[in-house]
């Protein structure tokens, strides 16, 4: 069996010094006839979901010293004499998108907010959409629903159909503390901040939602 | 081949069917988001937040009360309330008499306290928005008790001083209908000078020795007669005359009189002190107790001891050839029958002869 085996090494080995002796040779210094083609190349870029900037700077406000009465230039009564506050923001992706907002009222001890009449008011708008009349927003289904303090309220829909970019929103927040605010809000403090949404639509039917009113069936990130 | 296709639709099945259950659970969608800076919004408080104390004081007519500006956002109003017998409230400085704010302190009287009554006060401020709830600072604490006289000193009219034959003594402009007035007279002679018509006499006393003088004291109650025309009889000595108001508090109604049995009097040999002796005892609640001293001499007696007593004249006058001195001042003793402890007078200056006189009026 040893002989046997050792007779097949022997050929085999030198079938494959003559096969590498060619090949060196061809390499070396031999021109064959060949051909080839190639497809033109197949691209793939995603698109994009962006945003950024408005067009105009946004006014934050810091109002101070606010007794009954006081109120910015758009609120429903008062003073209407304090400047609102505005979010300039742009949605500048190149998909179609939905877009939403979510609103977040704060406090940090006594609380001017407080979720009634008698409290501070907001009234946040983009365009004519209403987001929040006074203290409430719209769920899903039309009903007015106090804004909660410390509980961000999201996916306010911005959008019935989907926009693409650029689009800018300008989001109005003007504010109304009534004359009817108890005396127990002396000294209160509340901030308002917006959170400005925007997803593809994309394999996202909008379903039953409607602009100006929470949308929770859309995914939103 | 039909195996092929059955592969390539289970394959966009399974496709579909990934991409939906991904999107509610577990997958990135294309999405971007961002946040506003925050807006702030602060209530008004007050300055200071502690509200401060009235400190009323009684003033000839009424009650004046006074404390530290409390400052805020918007304009600030006050609510002055007075508690009064068994704890009686009632809102004061109203209408007319709303408090003002000058120089970091709000003022306002009031008109409609009684005499011989005693009372505190207490504020609350308060901004002043029509229509509002009001934002307020907890009401102060109770002020001082005050109560206050009948009558009040309320100025003196101008010295006149003539060597004769006749002088007319002029009114405090502050006089009004019902007040009391009291005319003093000093003449540098131990001559009594005539009482002028349509006044009482209450105090005539001479006193000669180391200096002559003359003290004329005389009051009636103000009806609108014409100032008081007076005879020193003092001759080149010269008198020195002038007449005391003392206003009726607000509300009283009544007449002033005479509130002692007992009008102190007399004279004292040159001393650098005195203390009138005896003391006055009143016949009636809320009384004002005058005591009254002069001499002929270059000095300004004035209060050493003063005894509760306000001093409210201290001069020296030269209506003639001699100089004359005249110290007063006054009191209110709240409760019939009170001894009231005389004050003790000093004379500046070489001590002379004294005269005085103490008084009670009601």
């Amino acid at each position: 069996m040893k002989t046997i085996n050792k007779s097949m090494f022997s050929i085999g080995g030198g079938l494959l010094a003559l096969a590498a002796a060619g090949a060196l040779t061809i390499g070396a210094t031999m021109s064959l006839f060949s051909a080839s083609e190639s497809s033109s190349a197949s691209a793939f870029a995603t698109g994009t979901v962006a945003v950024g900037l408005g067009d105009s700077a946004s006014v934050t406000c810091n109002v101070t010293e606010m007794s009954p009465g006081d109120s910015s230039t758009g609120a429903a009564t008062g003073s209407k004499s304090l400047d609102k506050c505005t979010y300039n923001v742009k949605y500048t992706g190149s998909l179609p998108a939905w877009l939403s907002v979510d609103v977040t009222v704060n406090t940090t001890g006594t609380n001017l907010y407080t979720a009634g009449a008698t409290g501070l008011q907001f009234y946040v708008k983009n365009g004519s959409t209403s987001i929040i009349d006074g203290v409430n927003y719209k769920v899903v289904g039309g009903t007015n629903t106090p804004v909660t303090s410390g509980v961000a309220v999201e996916h306010i829909l911005l959008n019935d159909t989907p926009v693409q970019g650029p689009n800018s929103r300008t989001f109005d927040i003007d504010y109304l503390l009534p004359l009817l605010a108890p005396n127990a809000l002396q000294g209160g403090a509340t901030s308002i901040a917006l959170t400005f949404n925007a997803v593809q639509s994309a394999n996202q039917p909008i379903g039953s939602c409607v602009a100006g009113r929470q949308c929770n069936s859309i995914t939103w990130s | 081949m039909a195996r092929w296709h059955f592969i390539a639709v289970t394959g966009l099945l399974a496709l579909s069917t990934h991409t939906n259950v991904a999107i509610g659970e577990t997958s990135s969608l294309f999405s971007a988001s961002s946040t506003s800076a925050t807006s702030q919004f602060t209530g008004a408080t007050f300055t200071p937040k502690v509200a401060p104390v009235i400190t009323p004081t009684i003033t000839a007519r009424s009650v004046s009360l006074a404390w530290t500006e409390v400052q805020s956002a918007k304009s600030v109003a006050y609510t002055v309330t007075r508690t009064g017998p068994v704890g009686t409230s009632t809102q004061v400085c109203t209408g007319a008499h709303l408090p003002t704010v000058s120089q970091g302190t709000a003022r306002c009287t009031d008109t409609t306290a009684t005499s011989g009554v005693s009372y505190t006060y207490s504020q609350q401020s308060f901004l002043d928005i029509a229509n509002s709830t009001p934002w307020s600072l907890p009401a102060s604490s109770s002020s001082s008790s005050v109560s206050a006289p009948r009558l009040s000193y309320i100025d003196s009219g101008p010295d006149a001083s003539s060597t004769g034959p006749a002088v007319t003594v002029p009114y405090p402009a502050s006089v009004e209908l019902g007040d009391l007035l009291i005319l003093i007279a000093i003449c540098g002679v131990n001559k009594a000078p005539a009482t002028p018509t349509g006044w009482n006499q209450i105090v005539s006393r001479g006193v000669s020795g180391s200096s002559n003088a003359y003290l004329l004291v005389a009051w009636r109650v103000a009806d609108g007669s014409p100032a008081p025309s007076l005879d020193p009889r003092s001759n080149g000595s010269g008198t020195s005359a002038r007449i005391l108001n003392y206003g009726r508090f607000q509300g009283n109604l009544a007449n002033p009189v005479v509130a002692t049995s007992g009008v102190v009097s007399g004279t004292a040999t040159a001393s650098a002190t005195l203390t009138p002796s005896p003391n006055v005892v009143t016949n009636g609640s809320n009384a004002t107790v005058i005591s009254i001293v002069a001499m002929s001499a270059a000095n300004s007696p004035s209060l050493s001891t003063a005894q509760s007593f306000t001093q409210r004249i201290s001069q020296n006058l030269t209506p003639g050839s001699g100089s004359l001195g005249l110290g007063v001042a006054d009191m209110t003793v709240a409760t019939a029958g009170r001894s009231t402890s005389s004050p003790t007078w000093t004379q500046s200056g070489t001590a002379r002869d004294w005269i005085f006189a103490t008084l009670a009026f009601r």
